[in-house]
């Protein structure tokens, strides 16, 4: 096998994949990226950990065809050290890797292409065309409150659902749950409820950033999502990832969100997130407990720590409904404000043990629940 | 006694029949729980093949048992109460082969002697039936009675002639739970026969009649992947039903163990369900389902113990090596086997097929340990911190000097707390250059036998002593913040540097330490921070937890706990101490409850024990990766605490080595 690419190509295709490859497997092989071509122009990259399997084309000259296994973070960082142009890789028939650039060159010790893990295909399934944009506000309005307990599968991941035209993400960690939705152009009639585990939504997150960072002009775009077998697929270009879907049931989680609510402030967002910082500073370690009291115009946010001090703020606000005080994690509560953009929050309160909740005002596609904590 | 006892001694006499009798009770029937037992054993060797039982209050008021089995005779009857009157052996060779679940012919008399005692039985053959009342040691009283076929024996106003007994009694909740929990450990190999179990007069409980142990298992763990393994070694039969590690419980309420066919607490046995499971279970863990052993007759003993709980094997290496290895070869085809050697489990998974046969094999006890994230591996690897010189060892800061059985103990069982070790150093010799007074051992793999004689050892000595005194573990008041934190490896130790030497620290351990004292300290201002679940988490338990969360729930409640029960074997978790919102609830619930067991009634004794384990769950754990400012935090927060020697299930947090020492070692 030989080869032709320029660095700035391959960095950004082994870039893509590396971070998957599986650096302390007990299956060498995984530590490995595979590079494969069938001699036409481009390459194709691939890494998993079993969980997670990546793969990215590449444009390259190819001068001749074949599958190798090279070691990806060492890939990597040798190709890093490369003078900007073309790298030319050649692969010996023991499976080392010539890897040159000007005068520098690295031999590396590979395997044969054939050790590599077949990768999850997702056959014939149709992905459907969703905008990127939508996928990764639902990322990001909902990944906070995932539980990052692994022993708990069924929560340490995020619920996926399309619904028609609407895409709906939920997360909960026991204690909080997020739900963001989305109305999305193309109704398609394929129904779809997965639960992606905490590691997929990660590497989705990174993939959805990259295309984020490169094309701001022209907006996002779609990606192509579906799902084969356990598999959820998402394809953008010639980038797929497969992520082996959660086999757990997800909390009904209609249930956890209150109907109705006795109280309801509108609070400045920046104001309470800047008071909220503050305060855990004073807050009982670990537990981050804060005072949140509610009266017609005001909103004293206050902690102690018996064994450091307390502190105390206010800010003016908006309370329909009567004098409330409760209690809350800050962390849950910082957590949830920071990933929303809008000006202002609305907070619908029942009584001091009954489940908070956060919305944005005049938005129906987000709601936060964050239990209280008794203080 | 004040005054001088007589010259004389009174004479030796015989003891009246009936004194004897109260005396063999006290042994027989300790509680409303061994009635149980004893009657449905006999019930089940009269060839039942429907046994109910009832219990009103808790079994001290009334406890029923009634069978279709064969019945007796008006002879048989009266007879049957009478002390060492029985129909299953006859003479002493039978002790040696022993087929039915009874035979000391004690039960019925001993019963009898402290309760209000009745049995109607009708043989199928008769035709009418006969009844025999006995009521403390009065003469018993036969008469002939209208009755189906089989006995009925109740039992009422158990203990109401031993007094002193009954004060001993727990609640009716709990006496209740103990006797449920029998009946079930009786039903399981007993998939031939229905059981139905009663409380205060509504069925809560039936056992319906199934073909396999498997199906009784599979209906008795509804929420469990038990895998089932069926082997044969030698003379040594198992039938095994074990659960994945993960859903592992601290103790032995989880699991139930056989000996042809009969209940056993035996620690050997329990031992090797343990070794089987190798490193991905936590010392003292053990995980939930059943092992059925069968071993020829003349090859056990079960006359050990009255209530016949315990069993001696004639060969017990060969009998624990067996059961090892089958279990291991067993484990090693479990579903959660291969996800542990990440393999993929299922085929359907679009995955390659190739890929799927591929590096699995090993036993899963080795090759497991990696992925395990619940496993505690500290709690193994304490041991072979140990270095082999005796020097070293003097400067392994508060370490015990016991020999290295006692060092096995600490790490299989550690659910036994050790008593705060010894101080090693001495005024005398601030430096510590003396030789002390232990004899280097290294460490070795222990051989089976050394691991049963631990084992043994173990359970005779078991001090429930949580490590609370002692200083740091530090040399010279030196503070844990002065240490400068140099690396975490294998996402398990602490590296440190301190101006006399080098100290490694456990993380888990000193992370549970840490989360200890601030329990303990916000239930001591009563400062209790609750975290209540949006999400409420709930699982399945046995009657005696269920009774446990009910009588303590208030005693829970002060910690932070909320556990509420939906219908009569479902808990709910609602709320969880603050400090602890990281760990799985139900896991966490679970633990608590099973040491709740093992402490008895008293909360108060067992609550340093329960806030041992909420801190364990709470906490950083080996295999959590710690960044440099994670682990100084830890470090400046061990300073708070009032001991951060141990933590607190007394393993030691940290092992310390001088640089004159290290310096001795390279030779400079």
């Amino acid at each position: 096998m030989e080869f032709v690419v320029t660095k700035r190509e391959f960095m950004k295709a082994l870039g893509r994949v590396q971070s998957v490859a599986d650096k302390k497997s007990a299956m060498p092989v995984l530590t490995n990226v595979l590079i494969a071509s069938d001699g036409s122009g481009a390459l194709r990259l691939a890494a998993t950990d079993l969980l997670i399997a990546i793969s990215s084309t590449c444009p390259a000259e190819v001068r001749k065809g074949g599958s190798v296994a090279l070691p990806a973070r060492s890939l990597f960082d040798m190709v890093k050290t490369l003078p900007e142009g073309d790298v030319s890789v050649s692969i010996a028939p023991n499976f080392s890797a010539r890897v040159s650039s000007g005068r520098r060159k690295f031999d590396l010790v590979g395997m044969p292409g054939e050790d590599f893990p077949t990768l999850p295909s997702a056959g014939k399934t149709e992905l459907r065309q969703i905008p990127a944009e939508a996928l990764i506000d639902l990322i990001h309005f909902t990944s906070f409150s995932m539980s990052q307990d692994d022993t708990r599968p069924h929560l340490s991941g995020a619920l996926f659902e399309a619904d028609g035209a609407v895409l709906r993400m939920v997360t909960t960690d026991g204690h909080r749950l997020s739900k963001a939705q989305k109305q999305v152009e193309h109704s398609d009639a394929s129904n779809l409820s997965i639960l992606v585990p905490l590691k997929g939504v990660t590497e989705l997150r990174r993939l959805l950033d990259e295309i984020r960072a490169e094309k701001k002009a022209e907006g996002m775009g779609t990606v192509g999502l579906g799902r084969s077998g356990s598999n959820l697929f998402v394809q953008r270009e010639g980038t797929i990832i497969a992520v082996k879907l959660v086999d757990a049931t997800f909390p009904q989680y209609s249930q956890v969100i209150p109907g109705s609510f006795e109280r309801k402030a509108r609070v400045s967002r920046a104001e309470l997130l800047d008071a909220l910082r503050a305060m855990s500073v004073v807050a009982s370690d670990r537990t981050s407990g804060v005072k949140l009291q509610f009266s017609k115009s005001k909103l004293i946010i206050s902690s102690e720590n018996p064994d450091l001090g307390a502190g105390q703020d206010e800010m003016s606000i908006e309370l329909d409904g009567t004098d409330l005080t409760v209690g809350f994690n800050s962390k849950y509560l910082i957590d949830v404000l920071s990933a929303l953009p809008s000006e202002d929050v609305s907070i619908e309160l029942s009584g001091e043990l009954d489940p908070g909740v956060i919305r944005m005002p005049e938005v129906e596609d987000f709601v936060g629940v964050i239990m209280p904590m008794r203080i | 006694m004040s005054e001088l006892p007589s010259t004389e001694l009174p004479p030796i006499q015989l003891l009246p029949a009936e004194v004897a009798n109260q005396i063999a009770a006290g042994e027989v029937v300790e509680r409303p729980a061994s009635v149980v037992k004893e009657l449905v054993e006999n019930s089940l060797d009269a060839g039942a093949r429907v046994v109910t039982v009832s219990i009103d209050g808790g079994g001290v008021a009334r406890i029923a048992i009634t069978d279709d089995g064969h019945g007796m005779s008006r002879e048989d009857l009266s007879l049957s109460v009478v002390r060492h009157a029985t129909s299953k052996i006859r003479s002493a060779d039978d002790l040696l082969g022993v087929g039915t679940y009874g035979f000391r012919g004690e039960a019925l008399a001993s019963i009898g002697s402290v309760s209000r005692l009745c049995l109607t039985s009708r043989k199928r053959t008769a035709e009418e039936g006969c009844e025999v009342k006995l009521e403390g040691n009065a003469t018993p009283a036969v008469r002939a009675i209208g009755c189906a076929v089989g006995t009925t024996v109740s039992v009422e106003d158990l203990f109401f002639n031993t007094p002193a007994r009954r004060k001993f009694l727990r609640t009716p909740q709990t006496e209740w739970g103990a006797c449920a929990d029998t009946v079930a450990r009786l039903a399981l190999p007993r998939p031939d026969v229905r059981f139905v179990l009663r409380k205060d007069g509504k069925v809560v409980r039936e056992y319906l009649r199934r073909d396999t142990v498997a199906e009784r298992v599979r209906e008795m763990w509804p929420d469990e992947t038990l895998t089932e393994i069926d082997g044969r070694r030698g003379t040594v039969h198992i039938r095994a039903f074990l659960g994945p590690p993960e859903r592992a419980r601290t103790g032995t309420t989880g699991i139930a163990v056989y000996v042809n066919g009969r209940f056993v607490r035996d620690k050997l046995l329990l031992r090797a369900i343990a070794q089987a499971y190798g490193s991905t279970l936590d010392g003292g863990r053990y995980p939930p389902g059943a092992m059925l052993v069968d071993v020829p007759a003349a090859q056990v003993d079960v006359n050990v113990h009255p209530q016949k709980a315990e069993v001696r094997f004639a060969q017990q290496n060969e009998v624990f090596a067996s059961v090892v290895s089958l279990l291991r070869d067993g484990l090693s085809t479990a579903p959660w086997a291969k996800v542990l050697t990440g393999a993929p489990s299922g085929a359907d998974d679009g995955w390659s097929s190739r890929f799927d046969g591929a590096p699995r094999g090993g036993a899963p006890s080795t090759s497991a340990s990696d992925f395990d994230l619940s496993a505690r591996p500290y709690s193994v690897d304490v041991s072979k911190l140990v270095p082999p010189e005796p020097a070293t060892r003097s400067l392994f800061a508060r370490r015990e000097h016991t020999d290295s059985r006692h060092e096995e103990i600490s790490s299989t069982e550690s659910s036994t707390p050790r008593a705060a070790p010894l101080p090693v150093e001495s005024a005398e010799d601030p430096w510590r250059l003396a030789p002390t007074p232990t004899t280097p051992t290294t460490p070795t793999a222990p051989s089976i036998e050394t691991e049963y004689a631990a084992v043994m050892a173990a359970a005779i000595a078991s001090p429930r002593v949580v490590g609370l005194a002692g200083d740091t573990g530090l040399p010279d008041r030196q503070t844990f913040s002065a240490l400068r934190f140099v690396a975490q490896v294998r996402r398990m130790f602490l590296i440190c540097e301190g101006e006399w030497g080098l100290v490694m620290l456990d993380q888990h351990a000193a992370a549970e330490r840490v989360v200890f004292d601030r329990l303990r300290k916000s239930y001591a201002s009563r400062d209790v921070r609750v975290q209540p679940l949006l999400v409420h988490e709930t699982f399945d338990v046995t009657a005696r937890e269920m009774t446990l969360a009910e009588e303590h729930a208030e005693d829970l409640a002060k910690i932070g706990f909320e556990l509420t029960p939906l219908g009569t074997n479902t808990l709910a978790v609602r709320a969880v101490p603050a400090l602890l919102v990281r760990a799985d609830p139900r896991r966490l619930a679970r633990d608590i409850l099973a040491e709740l067991a093992r402490q008895g009634s008293e909360f108060s004794r067992a609550l340093d024990l329960v806030l041992a384990t909420m801190a364990c769950h709470g906490s950083v754990r080996g295999g959590d990766e710690l960044a440099a400012e994670e682990a100084r935090a830890l470090l400046t927060s061990l300073d708070d605490c009032d001991f951060g020697g141990h933590c607190p299930h007394g393993r030691p947090v940290l092992f310390s080595i001088k640089w004159s020492e290290l310096e001795r070692k390279v030779g400079r």
